[in-house]
C-alpha cells in the first residue's frame, strides 16, 4: 500500500525549494547575459553595416577587408566590447534606479498604503491579543526578532503578507478576516508562513529580481525612444544615414530588452512560487502542525483572499499576495492534506454527518488511508460528534477523575439487576460510585455506535491517573465486563483501548520492535484477519472472501486458509495483538490496511467490525478515524 | 612563475573557504546559545504570570484549593530551580533540577486548565479570559522556544559532524538538545482525589 502522506519532510522540502531557487537565479543571470549579448551584437552589426563613424574607423585600421581575423579582432575591440560596456552600464543604471524606487517604501509604508493599522503589542482586544501572541510565539519558533504587526481593518477576506527587506525592519500584516475567521492553529500556520518569508529574505530577493527586470525594460525603453526619434526625423536626416543607425540600434535594443524582460519576469514568478513552497515547509517546521496551515489554506480556497484596497496591485511584489503563488490545491497537497474542493462538506457550519452521500466503502478506504493523519473533514466530523454527546459526559471526559468514572459508566449494562450489581462493585470507592451513578443517565443517551468515540474523548485525561488509580480502573473494568459472566466484543474492545492508554501509568514499557517483515508475524496476522472476517458474517464463504480481501490488501502473494470460527477467544486475540504491537510502524500500517480491507470486503461495516477495528488500531498504537457503521447493522459478539 | 601564481590563488581560495566554514560554525553555535536564553526568558514569563492567574481564579475555584496550591507550589519550586540553574550555567544537575521543576509545573498547569474548563463563571470572567490567553500563549512560547533551540542544536551538530565542518570542529563541543519533561517527571506529579 502507498504510505500515508500526512507527515511532510519539512527539512527536505525546504532544501529542495532553496535548490530550485538557486537554479532559477542562475537561469536569470543567464537571461540577463543573453539579453546584453543580443543587444550588443545587434548594435555593433548596425554600426558596422551602415559604416558609421565607428564602422569606418574599424575598416580604416585594417586597411584590407579580406584580413578577416584582423577585422574580427578589431571589430571586437573597437565595437563589441565598448558597446557591451555601454549596454551593461545602461542596465546597471536602470536596475539601480528601480532598486532605489522600490526600496523607498519600507515595510511600514507598504502596510499603511494598503490600509494597515499598527497593532499595539499590549492590546487587550481579544482577537488582536491572540494575533499578537501567536506572532510572538512564531517569532520564537523561527528565532527572529518579532516584526511589527499591522491589521487591515477594511479587508474581510483571509490574507496576510510580510514586507520589509531585513528581519529587523520587517512588518507582518493580517486582514481583519484572518484574525476573525481563523482558529488559533490556522493563524499560527499563516503567521509562521509569513515569518519564513521574513527569515529567508524573500522580500529582498523579490525586490532585487524586480529591479533587474526593470533594468532590462530600460533597454527596451531606450530602444523605443531611438525608434521614435528616427521615425520623426526628416527625410534629409535619414538619408544622411544617422537615422538608419538610430533605427537599427533602437530596434536591437527594443527587441532584446523586451524579450529579456519578459523571460526575466517569468523566472521571477517561478522564484516567487518556490519561495512560497519554502515558506509552507518552514511553517510546518515552526509549528510542527501541517494541519493548521492546510486548514487555513482550505478556508482561503473556499472564501477567497482578494484584497479590496485600490492599492493592492501596486503591492503585488510583496511576498504573500496574488499570482506569484502556486495553486492553493497543490500547496495543501504538499502539506499532506486533501484540498477542500474534494470535501465541500468539511466547511464550518455545515453539520452534516460525514457518511451522508458517500458509500461506506469509499469512506472506509479513505479512513484506512488516513490512519495517523488529520484532515479537515475529520475535524468537522469530530466537531459534530462532540456536539452530539451529552454535556455532562463530555465535561467529565476532560479531567482524570471524571474520565475514570466515564470509562466505568460506559460498561454499565441496560438490565437493572445487573446494573445494580455493577454499581455495587464500583461503590467500593464511594466518591467514584457516586460519580458513575451521576454519569449513567448521560451515557445511556449515547448510542452504542458512538460509545467508543466517547471513550476516545476520555482517554487523554486518564494519563493523569496515578499507578494505583490506573490499576484500580483496569480491575474495575474487568469486574464490570464479567458481571454477567460473558464478554462482549464491545466490552473487550473498550478494555483493550483503556489498557493500552494506561500502559505508561501501569509502568509497562512500550513494546520493542521485533518484527519488520510480514513473514515474522504471519500467524498472528492470520489470526487477526480471521477474527475480523468472522465478526462481519457467519457465512463461511463470505468470511473466506473477507480474508482474501484483507490478504490482498497487505500485498501477500498466495492464499491463506481462514482459521475455524470456534477457535477464537478474547485471550487468543489479546496474545496476537500484543505480538503484532511489536511490529515496526510501516508493517503496522500494512496490517491495519489489511484489517480495514477485510472489514470492507462486503461493502458494509457492522458495529462489531467497527469496534474490533478500533480496538486493533488502538492496540497497535495507531490513531484511526471512526468508520461509520451501517445503520441498524447486526451486532456480533466474540466468544 | 605561472605555477606560483596558481598555487597562490589556490591557497587563498582554500583559506577563504576554511574561514567561511569556521564562521558558519560560530554563527550556528551563537544561534543555539541565543535560542537557549530565549527558553529562560519564556520560563520567567510563565513564573511571573502565575500569581495573577491564581489570584483571579481563587474566588471562583473555592472547591479546587488543592489544584491552586499545587500550581503555586510548583511555580515556586520552578522559580527557585531557575535561579539555581542561572547561577550555574551548564551545570548538568542544576539543568536537570530545572527541567524536573518545569515539568512538574507544566503538569499542574495543564490540570488547572482542565479544571477551569468546568467553571463557566470563571471562563466568562474577562480578566480570567485574558489570563488564560496569556497562559496558553506562554505554554506555546516555551514549547516553541524549546523547539527552536533543539532545531538550532541539530543544525549546529550537523555542521560540526559532517564534512567539511568536522575538519574544524575541534574547538566546538557537541551540544545537547533540551528535554523539559522526562518520563519520571510525569510520575512525580500525582492527582489526589
Amino acid at each position: 500500500m502507498a504510505p500515508a502522506r500526512g507527515t511532510m519532510d519539512f527539512f527536505a522540502a525546504q532544501a529542495a525549494a532553496k535548490r530550485h531557487t538557486f537554479v532559477l537565479v542562475v537561469l536569470f543571470v543567464t537571461a540577463i547575459a543573453l539579453t546584453v549579448a543580443v543587444a550588443d551584437v545587434g548594435i555593433a552589426l548596425v554600426l558596422s553595416r551602415t559604416a558609421g563613424p565607428l564602422g569606418r574607423g574599424a575598416m580604416a585600421v585594417t586597411g584590407r577587408e579580406e584580413d578577416a581575423i584582423g577585422l574580427v579582432t578589431t571589430w571586437m575591440g573597437e565595437l563589441l566590447i565598448p558597446v557591451a560596456g555601454v549596454v551593461m552600464a545602461v542596465v546597471a543604471l536602470g536596475t539601480a534606479w528601480h532598486a532605489l524606487r522600490l526600496a523607498k517604501d519600507g515595510g511600514d509604508a507598504v502596510a499603511r498604503m494598503l490600509g494597515g493599522r499598527p497593532v499595539d503589542r499590549l492590546t487587550q482586544e481579544p482577537g488582536e491579543r491572540r494575533a499578537v501572541n501567536v506572532l510572538e510565539e512564531m517569532a520564537l519558533a523561527a528565532a527572529i526578532p518579532v516584526p511589527r504587526l499591522y491589521q487591515l481593518d477594511s479587508e474581510s477576506g483571509i490574507n496576510a503578507f510580510a514586507a520589509g527587506t531585513t528581519p529587523e525592519r520587517a512588518v507582518v500584516a493580517v486582514t481583519r478576516g484572518a484574525v476573525q475567521k481563523l482558529t488559533r492553529d490556522e493563524l499560527q500556520g499563516v503567521l509562521a508562513h509569513e515569518l519564513s518569508h521574513v527569515l529567508n529574505h524573500d522580500a529582498r530577493i523579490n525586490l532585487r529580481l524586480m529591479a533587474l527586470v526593470g533594468g532590462l525594460t530600460v533597454l527596451a525603453l531606450i530602444g523605443r525612444v531611438l525608434l521614435s526619434v528616427s521615425d520623426g526625423g526628416s527625410s534629409y536626416r535619414r538619408r544622411r544615414s544617422g537615422g538608419g543607425v538610430l533605427l537599427g540600434a533602437g530596434l536591437a535594443l527594443l527587441v532584446a530588452g523586451a524579450i529579456g524582460a519578459f523571460f526575466g519576469r517569468l523566472i521571477r514568478l517561478a522564484v516567487s512560487r518556490q519561495r512560497e513552497f519554502l515558506a509552507d515547509a518552514a511553517a510546518v517546521q515552526f509549528t510542527r502542525n501541517p494541519g493548521g496551515l492546510a486548514s487555513a489554506l482550505s478556508k482561503v480556497a473556499s472564501e477567497g483572499s482578494v484584497l479590496a484596497s485600490p492599492h493592492a496591485p501596486e503591492a503585488a511584489h510583496l511576498s504573500g499576495l496574488f499570482s506569484t503563488h502556486p495553486p492553493i490545491e497543490e500547496r495543501i497537497r504538499r502539506l499532506g492534506s486533501e484540498p477542500a474542493g474534494a470535501t465541500p462538506s468539511a466547511r464550518e457550519g455545515e453539520a452534516s454527518h460525514p457518511s451522508a452521500g458517500a458509500s461506506p466503502e469509499a469512506l472506509g478506504l479513505a479512513a484506512a488511508a488516513a490512519v495517523g493523519r488529520l484532515a479537515p473533514e475529520h475535524l468537522a466530523a469530530a466537531r459534530d460528534l462532540l456536539a452530539s454527546f451529552p454535556p455532562a459526559a463530555a465535561d467529565a471526559a476532560r479531567e482524570p477523575f471524571g474520565a475514570r468514572a466515564l470509562a466505568l459508566a460506559l460498561l454499565l449494562d441496560g438490565e437493572p439487576g445487573l446494573r445494580s450489581r455493577q454499581l455495587a462493585v464500583v461503590s467500593a470507592e464511594p466518591a467514584l460510585g457516586a460519580e458513575v451513578t451521576r454519569l449513567a443517565p448521560a451515557v445511556d443517551q449515547v448510542p452504542r455506535a458512538r460509545r467508543l468515540s466517547l471513550l476516545d474523548l476520555a482517554l487523554p485525561a486518564l494519563d493523569g491517573l496515578s499507578a494505583d488509580q490506573a490499576q484500580a480502573l483496569v480491575r474495575d473494568l474487568a469486574a464490570l465486563a464479567e458481571a454477567d459472566g460473558r464478554l462482549t466484543l464491545y466490552e473487550w474492545s473498550l478494555q483493550r483501548l483503556v489498557r493500552r492508554r494506561l500502559a505508561p501509568s501501569l509502568g509497562q514499557a512500550p513494546a520493542p520492535i521485533r518484527a519488520r517483515a510480514l513473514e515474522q508475524v504471519e500467524v498472528e496476522a492470520l489470526e487477526l484477519l480471521s477474527a475480523l472476517a468472522w465478526t462481519g458474517t457467519v457465512d463461511p464463504q463470505a468470511a473466506e472472501r473477507a480474508l482474501e480481501a484483507g490478504v490482498a490488501a497487505m500485498g501477500v502473494r498466495g492464499t491463506w486458509r481462514i482459521l475455524p470460527r470456534d477457535r477464537f477467544t478474547a485471550a487468543r486475540l489479546d496474545l496476537a495483538l500484543s505480538r503484532l504491537d511489536e511490529a515496526a510502524p510501516p508493517l503496522k500500517a500494512t496490517l491495519l490496511a489489511g484489517a480495514a480491507a477485510c472489514v470492507l470486503s462486503d461493502g458494509r461495516v457492522t458495529l462489531g467490525e467497527s469496534e474490533l477495528l478500533r480496538a486493533v488500531a488502538g492496540s497497535l498504537g495507531l490513531p484511526m478515524p471512526t468508520l461509520p457503521p451501517a445503520e441498524g447493522a447486526p451486532t456480533a459478539t466474540a466468544a | 612563475m605561472y605555477l606560483l601564481a596558481i598555487v597562490l590563488v589556490l591557497v587563498v581560495v582554500l583559506v577563504l573557504w576554511a574561514i567561511s566554514i569556521y564562521n558558519g560554525l560560530v554563527t550556528r553555535r551563537n544561534a543555539f546559545r541565543n535560542a537557549f536564553s530565549q527558553i529562560e526568558v519564556q520560563l520567567k514569563r510563565r513564573h511571573d504570570l502565575i500569581p495573577n492567574l491564581v489570584e483571579t481564579a481563587k474566588g471562583y475555584l473555592k472547591h479546587e484549593r488543592g489544584t491552586l496550591e499545587a500550581v503555586v507550589a510548583a511555580r515556586n519550586a520552578a522559580s527557585t530551580a531557575a535561579k539555581a540553574a542561572a547561577a550555574a550555567p551548564g551545570d548538568p544537575s542544576a539543568m536537570a533540577g530545572l527541567s524536573a521543576a518545569e515539568g512538574a509545573l507544566t503538569g499542574t498547569l495543564s490540570r488547572f486548565l482542565a479544571v477551569a474548563e468546568a467553571y463557566p463563571d470563571l471562563k466568562a470572567n474577562q480578566t480570567m479570559a485574558q489570563l488564560m490567553e496569556e497562559l496558553t500563549s506562554t505554554e506555546n512560547r516555551i514549547a516553541f522556544a524549546r523547539q527552536a533551540y533543539n532545531d538550532a542544536v541539530m543544525s549546529y551538530n550537523n555542521a560540526r559532524e559532517t564534512f567539511p565542518g568536522m575538519l574544524l570542529a575541534g574547538p566546538f563541543p557537541a551540544a545537547q538538545s533540551f528535554e523539559i519533561q522526562a518520563p519520571e517527571e510525569r510520575e512525580a506529579v500525582k492527582v489526589a482525589f
